[in-house]
């Protein structure tokens, strides 16, 4: 699971929910397209974060492995009605994606990584993003396009 | 604010420092908190100007005694929220460059009212 985990919990929206199910739409396959979609922009700025320029000292001390580490093609693991997506760094490879968000007493975080994981307008989007693809799947599924 | 917040945490009677400032050679103390904003938005829009502004800091206490670290984080969040602060959850590992020394974080926001012309 990576540093930040994003949540799509879909009891809470029963009336789309009801009208996805009456129009015959998977909504869990909907609702996960839709966070994969979601998830496309923080983890490309994630990529962006790692790469030397963005990192302290200009990546004098990097060795690439953390790059390695960038969860690329997150899933979703439902639990009931929760999906649940970890965007970041997959935590069981060497690297210290972890570290350069939070920093450290001797290392200040790096500046890219922590807009991205330390800000709400990151949640505030990907939940904007996830909305809108429902919602307009629920518009195509009720027109029957 | 930040004023606000180095002043709750001084209390603990623990040194407080930005995250990061720490010298590379400099010995980590016993146990210790750091802080770091992550961000300021203005919020409470009417008549198109702001009327509040969001802080949100990274709180995060280390120490080389692995109880301290659950113990003082708990009751920096209490005494964060007496003094008007929110905090969510009860924090999460965060690393360290010494092996001798634990840390947890905690995400902490406050929101500040705006006088009139701030």
């Amino acid at each position: 699971m990576g540093r930040r985990i994003f949540y799509a919990e879909i009891s809470g929206f029963d009336d789309y929910i009801r009208k996805l199910n009456s129009a015959d739409a998977d909504t869990k396959a909907v609702v996960t397209g839709a966070m994969k979609t979601a998830a496309e922009s923080p983890t490309k700025g994630t990529v962006e974060g790692v790469k030397k320029p963005n990192l302290p000292a200009k990546g004098k001390y990097s060795t690439g492995d953390t790059e390695k580490t960038v969860i690329e093609n997150p899933d979703v693991l439902w639990q009931g009605n929760t999906g649940a997506m970890g965007i970041g760094f997959d935590r069981t490879k060497n690297g210290v994606g972890t570290l350069l968000i939070t920093g450290t007493p001797r290392m200040k975080p790096a500046k890219k990584l922590e807009q991205i994981y330390s800000r709400k307008k990151t949640v505030n989007e990907f939940n904007r993003t996830v909305g809108k693809i429902v919602s307009e799947e629920l518009a195509k599924k009720l027109n029957g396009s | 604010m930040e004023d606000l917040l180095i002043s709750v945490l001084e209390t603990f009677g623990y040194p407080v420092m930005l995250q990061g400032s720490l010298l590379p050679d400099e010995p980590y103390p016993d146990s210790f908190f750091t802080f770091w904003n992550n961000s300021s938005e203005d919020s409470s829009f009417y008549d198109n100007t702001e009327h509040s502004r969001i802080y949100r800091y990274t709180v995060c206490f280390y120490s080389n005694s692995p109880g301290l670290v659950y113990q003082k984080l708990r009751e920096a969040k209490k005494a964060l929220k007496n003094a008007g602060f929110t905090a969510n959850g009860d924090g999460y590992s965060v690393p360290t460059d010494e092996s001798s020394h634990d840390g947890r974080g905690m995400d902490i926001f406050c929101i500040r009212h705006l006088r009139k012309g701030e």
